[in-house]
């Protein structure tokens, strides 16, 4: 087992306790101009991304789903061959003003279909457990105080053992009970002591000053959706508007793992998904922010072009993600993997590896070095 | 093996218990490790009395019931499962046999089921009785149970699983997180597995399982390179033959007993052995690794972090403190991250570092504050408070002690700690009366940080010594 299964999932890791003499690449106190931020929404369970941008002239895929093909008149056309969830209508402003992109055939080779592995292959972009380090988010800042935020239990992404990051929920109740705490200059060889040595002396920190920043930030003109995603999106939405330098956040909407009954699940959740998205986008370009912001939803894998015999999916292999933001350029990129070249347990063969879209980021976005040419280019 | 001194007493205590008692370890002091594991144990039958939930017989009917019906059933079972969980946490505050409570806590996190998918506070009810029944009894029973347990058949989709329409879902997890673990069996595994799994059912006239031949798969399969006829309890049979599977149960045993660090494969080895030799007893691995070199080494003190059910219920039984209203602590419990029968998916509650984060460390402190000084929420924290206070408390606690009974209470809690019954309810003294060092010896598995100042009255003391890093130890 790795060192990474053992630390994942921190709620928050304190780079000046692991690395006392770095000098800070960033500091969350930044107040900067054209911020480059990346907001991710993982789907957790595993969309099925066959129902989310939808194969409907093929013939293929209504055969293979009696039940759980979505009717073609009910689908959002975006070309001749593919199309939209009725359900993730909110979203179609954004696709006809050239902000969203669709980003196909996602996977990689030898596909893992355990959840909870082939999640730790996209949060670190490693496919060998044993070569698996840090999240991928948290290798593009290494060195930073905070590289990101997860409204979330799960830093996911995020976790890194030389990038700062946290997880809190609500920033202004985290503040009120912070109060509640007090620093402590202490070090000890106990790891478990140490973390909660770090996580009290980083309360201190951040509430002190997140509190300053905080107050000025206007409430949402679009109400996000009174459910878990949109209280999540809102502290997201009040800590960009604080103008603070954090490059990434992210956010978790569940209950994607339909093995049976999907299409009412899946539509509920799609619309769960679209009309979240599309508050966060009006509430944004409303701070004249949405150009500093671009949004990546992810998931483990996609499910079965088969549906089983409980109208329902199993796990699968290769699917599609959307990235949106004011500079995205909208569209869509790679190819639609072949519904009739399947692979041996009958699933969608990918053929853009994932880690092209995050290379992709961090070159078009973040102006990184990547070491690949290989990548999408909706930047 | 023999406890030496307090704070060994105190150590096997805090690794097997809620909360550490400090009279029990003064006593436990002298002697042997498995004497005291024994009378942890409780006698065979014990089961503690059972939540008031609807009658099955009025949901049998359920896929009969119309749209207002079913809407009103549901609502009432939702009511219920949140009261279920009230109820599992009364019983982990008052059981009289923790260890019993936090084995099946154990089982319940390794077998999980989520009471929104399963739905029915009945089933999960039954689960949880399931769990309780073999917690500290055989391992392999339980597994050869745990396939057709109704709130099971239900969580990870068994009663969808029939030959013409085989679902994977029970038969991956079983193998990944169940028993084998990832890496120790193929896909073509699982498919071979599900389809030996099919014909269970869930029948809702009488909310229990059944096996219903026709759906059963009854064409060869080959499993982990056996080739037969295969139905469930062959599947699990093999499994039980697997020299990994006790090894992964022992890996378990090892991040909940021992420290969140990876596992020494040799005593893993060692552990899994004397587990499948005894056929799979739950008190022999408890035995081995309660008697092991890691359980006792230093390094280990104080190495694991409380759970928020291990940390706020602790407190409670710590404290002796009352609560009338345990929906209270359920909503505490749910926003640090551990809401009983709704582990946040398959794989259960991961435990470790994840407990702590900015938010729940912040949450754990504010929850100290209101379980030791404030009233109100149907809590009694008399205890503290009526130190804290100096006056009558006010709101009477719900089994209507008086001031003179919370104070023999006190008396009898603190007395090792104050050199006069007066130190107990201080405010603040001149010289030093209370022995901090045992105060924190009792509350602390590690020195405290805060360093503790004799001078200040007790309740402060308390307060304190519970918001120090280390208390969040166990």
């Amino acid at each position: 087992m790795k060192r990474r299964q053992f630390l994942q999932g921190l709620g928050l890791m304190t780079l000046s306790s692991l690395a006392p003499d770095l000098v800070l690449a960033n500091n969350v106190l930044t107040l900067a101009q054209n911020r480059r931020i990346l907001v991710l929404v993982e789907l957790k369970g595993a969309n099925d991304g066959l129902n989310t941008l939808i194969p409907y002239t093929s013939t293929a895929y209504h055969a293979a789903r009696p039940n759980l093909a979505i009717p073609t008149a009910d689908v959002h056309r975006l070309n001749a061959s593919v199309g939209l969830h009725p359900q993730l209508q909110p979203l179609l402003p954004a696709w006809q003003k050239g902000e969203l992109a669709w980003l196909q055939g996602l996977g990689y080779s030898d596909p893992n279909r355990s959840h909870f592995e082939s999640i730790e292959i996209w949060d670190s972009g490693e496919h060998d457990a044993s070569e698996r380090g840090d999240g991928w988010i948290a290798q593009c800042f290494s060195g930073y105080e905070l590289g990101g935020v997860a409204v979330d239990t799960n830093l996911g992404p995020l976790y890194g053992e030389t990038c700062g990051a946290l997880s809190i929920s609500d920033p202004t109740r985290f503040i009120r009970l912070s109060k509640k705490i007090d620093a402590l200059q202490a070090a000890s060889s106990n790891p478990a002591l140490q973390h909660i040595i770090n996580v009290q002396n980083q309360v201190n920190i951040l509430a002190d000053s997140l509190e300053t920043y905080l107050q000025d930030i206007p409430a949402p003109q679009a109400p996000f959706p009174a459910n878990p995603l949109g209280r999540s999106l809102n502290s997201v939405y009040s800590l960009i508007g604080t103008g603070l330098n954090i490059p990434a956040y992210k956010v978790t909407l569940s209950g994607f793992d339909t093995h049976v009954g999907q299409l009412h699940t899946h539509a509920n959740l799609m619309q769960v998904l679209a009309e979240n998205l599309a508050a966060l986008r009006t509430n944004l370009l409303n701070l004249g922010m949405w150009n500093e912001v671009l949004v990546m939803t992810y998931s483990e894998f996609g499910r079965r072009l088969q549906e089983n015999g409980n109208r329902g999916t199993d796990h699968g292999a290769a699917s599609c993600h959307l990235v949106m933001g004011g500079k995205v350029r909208g569209g869509l990129y790679g190819e639609y993997p072949s519904l009739l070249d399947l692979d041996n347990r009958g699933d969608l063969v990918y053929n853009t590896d994932f880690r092209d879209l995050y290379a992709s980021i961090k070159s078009d976005w973040w102006g990184q070095e990547t070491g690949t040419a290989n990548r999408l280019r909706f930047l | 093996m023999i406890l030496e001194n307090y704070s060994a007493a105190r150590h096997l205590g805090a690794r097997l218990e809620m909360g550490t008692n400090d009279a029990l370890c003064e006593e436990r002091i002298g002697s042997r490790v498995d004497q005291v594991l024994s009378s942890l144990t409780p006698p065979v039958a014990y089961l503690p009395a059972a939540p008031t939930l609807t009658p099955w017989e009025a949901i049998s009917g359920f896929q009969a019931m119309d749209t207002d019906e079913r809407r009103a059933v549901r609502t009432q079972a939702r009511q219920e499962c949140r009261e279920l969980t009230c109820w599992w946490l009364q019983l982990i505050h008052e059981t009289p046999y923790p260890l019993l409570e936090r084995m099946t806590l154990f089982w319940h996190n390794h077998f999980t089921s989520n009471a929104d998918s399963v739905a029915w506070p009945q089933l999960m009810y039954r689960q949880n009785q399931l769990f309780r029944t073999h917690a500290l009894g055989n391992f392999a029973n339980l597994l050869q149970e745990i396939v057709f347990d109704p709130a099971m058949l239900r969580y990870l989709d068994g009663a969808s699983n029939a030959v013409n329409s085989p679902n994977e879902n029970f038969a991956r997890e079983l193998l990944e997180l169940f028993t084998l673990g990832e890496g120790h069996y193929t896909e073509r595994d699982i498919v071979e597995a599900a389809r030996s799994l099919t014909g269970w059912q869930f029948d809702y006239k009488t909310g229990k399982a059944v096996f219903k031949v026709w759906r059963h798969d009854k064409a060869e399969k080959t499993f982990l390179g056996e080739t037969g006829n295969f139905n469930s309890t062959d599947i699990i049979n093999i499994i039980l033959r697997q020299p990994r599977t006790a090894e992964f149960i022992a890996e378990k045993f090892w991040a909940g007993f021992i420290n969140p660090e990876p596992p020494d494969p040799a005593i893993i080895t060692q552990w899994a052995r004397t587990f499948r030799e005894s056929g799979y007893e739950i008190t022999a691995l408890l035995s081995a690794v309660v008697q092991s070199q890691p359980f006792w080494d230093g390094r280990n003190r104080g190495a694991l972090i409380k759970s928020p059910v291990e940390f706020s219920i602790g407190l409670l039984r710590e404290l002796k403190t009352e609560i009338s209203d345990y929906e209270f602590l359920r909503k505490a419990n749910l926003q640090l991250g551990q809401n009983l029968f709704y582990p946040p998916d398959v794989k259960g509650w991961r435990g470790g570092f994840s407990w702590i984060s900015n938010t729940t460390l912040t949450r754990r402190h504010d929850l100290i504050s209101k379980l030791t000084t404030e009233y109100g929420n149907g809590l009694t924290t008399a205890i503290p408070a009526r130190m804290l206070l100096q006056q009558e408390p006010a709101v009477p606690s719900p089994k209507n002690l008086s001031n003179q009974q919370l104070d023999q209470l006190l008396a009898g809690l603190f007395a090792r700690f104050t050199g006069t019954e007066a130190a107990i309810t201080a405010t603040a003294t001149a010289t030093c009366n209370i022995d901090v060092a045992a105060l924190e010896q009792w509350l602390l598995p590690l020195p405290s940080l805060s360093r503790p100042d004799c001078h200040q009255p007790l309740s402060d003391l308390l307060f304190v010594l519970m918001k120090d890093p280390a208390y969040q130890l166990r």
